[in-house]
């Protein structure tokens, strides 16, 4: 489900259970196909982001691989990891293999940028 | 092939957690260098204690891991009594460094489990703990091991591994501002690229990654000469004139808070871009992971 207003798409991946007291985040796509739009990130199972329209974050950007990076919970915190993509994964700048998120992370995936938004 | 490179504690000198030093990390110095089939790690500050957690993740049942200590102070071997892989039976650690006055790195890490300090004994942990022998032709692994002798008080140890043409290199706790060749030169022109013994820069160069520790801006390092550690911005001037690729700054100064690691950064960029083949520099933070393929 999808709410909008003038400037900001909020779109969901598939709604599952949280555990108590776990702390959400959101990925805020601020460039590329669609942006501008706010992923919310929640659950226990780990995520995929990539081009592949079943991706639970799904951007349609030929520069993204079809399964770019996954999103996995590390305890209260985000851990993003590359899959093997052909543009690599830029942490604020710095092309990594993974990372844990923190709040105002830029995540640039060749023209498509995430920044990340702890909630 | 090559590595994977993970940072595990970031922090020199004490831990430092808090609100303040949440994104760069608040543990205090271990860095996980992984091949496909072996892990080392360099250093044992509190960062060891996540380190020996995420292997449990990952499900490592019996390790034959190598763990390169750069020298004895607290802040390179506190995490030890606490790495969880220490208490199985199914594991072998083989230890490498050199401390100050004789003794052993074995010794050191058994010395800080004495009852005064710690109610778990060394003898008492399951780990079969192997003191390993720092040879000038020493490979494990298939990952060739060098040191390089660097300027402390007590003196550390500089580490490089080599595989399949690529090159990563630990290098914390250097003064290397004791070590520049013309010492008047930072007060007479700041900007100047400062220039090293000729064993230093041989020791880095051409590394795809050289991790670094730069815990001093440069209008910090005046009251702090002799502490053991250097300026950012001379690490910077190093790792050009040794063709270094990448360059992660690590060592973070305990009163240094993540808005404070981004201006040294900044400042140290800055400096790079003025330098003909200028590496990339950033902030280690842990839990970050650089592929080096």
């Amino acid at each position: 489900m999808a709410q909008s207003d003038e400037k900001t798409v909020v779109t969901s991946v598939k709604p599952r259970a949280e555990s108590a007291g776990s702390r959400q985040g959101a990925l805020e796509l601020a460039a590329g196909p669609g942006a501008p739009t706010t992923y919310p990130l929640g659950g226990n199972r780990p995520l995929l982001l990539g081009r592949d329209p079943a991706a639970d974050v799904s951007v349609a950007s030929n520069e993204l691989s079809r399964r770019h990076c996954r999103l996995e919970r590390v305890g209260q915190d985000w851990l993003v990891t590359d899959l093997g993509s052909v543009n690599g994964l830029h942490l604020n700048g710095v092309r990594i293999h993974s990372a844990l998120l923190h709040e105002g992370d830029r995540l640039q995936m060749g023209e498509v940028l995430f920044v990340f938004r702890e909630r | 092939m090559g590595f994977f490179v993970r940072f595990w504690g970031t922090r020199g000198s004490i831990p430092t957690p808090g609100s303040a030093t949440r994104r760069y990390g608040g543990n205090t110095a271990c860095l996980e260098v992984r091949t496909d089939d072996t892990v080392l790690a360099c250093d044992g500050g509190t960062g060891l204690r996540e380190l020996g957690l995420d292997l449990q993740r990952r499900g490592h049942r019996s390790l034959d891991m190598h763990l390169f200590f750069s020298h004895g102070h607290w802040d390179h071997i506190q995490g030890f009594p606490f790495f969880v892989p220490a208490y199985s039976a199914a594991n072998r650690l083989h230890v490498y460094g050199r401390v100050s006055g004789g003794r052993t790195v074995h010794a050191l890490l058994s010395g800080q489990m004495e009852s005064a300090y710690f109610p778990v004994r060394f003898a008492d942990l399951g780990a079969g703990i192997v003191p390993g022998e720092l040879t000038p032709d020493l490979s494990v692994g298939g990952v060739r091991v060098r040191t390089l002798e660097q300027n402390h008080p007590g003196g550390s140890l500089g580490y490089s591994f080599e595989r399949d043409g690529h090159k990563v290199c630990y290098c914390t706790d250097s003064e290397l501002d004791q070590q520049i060749e013309d010492p008047e030169l930072p007060a007479r022109d700041p900007a100047a690229q400062r220039s090293f013994p000729k064993e230093i820069v041989d020791f880095v160069a051409g590394a795809d990654l050289l991790v670094a520790d730069a815990q001093y801006m440069d209008h910090e390092y005046a009251r702090r000469v002799g502490w053991g550690h250097p300026r950012g911005s001379t690490v910077v001037d190093l790792a050009a004139a040794a063709g270094v690729r990448r360059l992660a700054l690590t060592h973070h100064d305990p009163m240094h808070t993540d808005e404070d690691v981004e201006a040294h950064v900044e400042a140290c960029r800055e400096r790079a871009a003025t330098r003909p083949g200028a590496p990339e520099v950033f902030a280690a933070r842990e839990w970050m992971e650089l592929k080096i393929a």
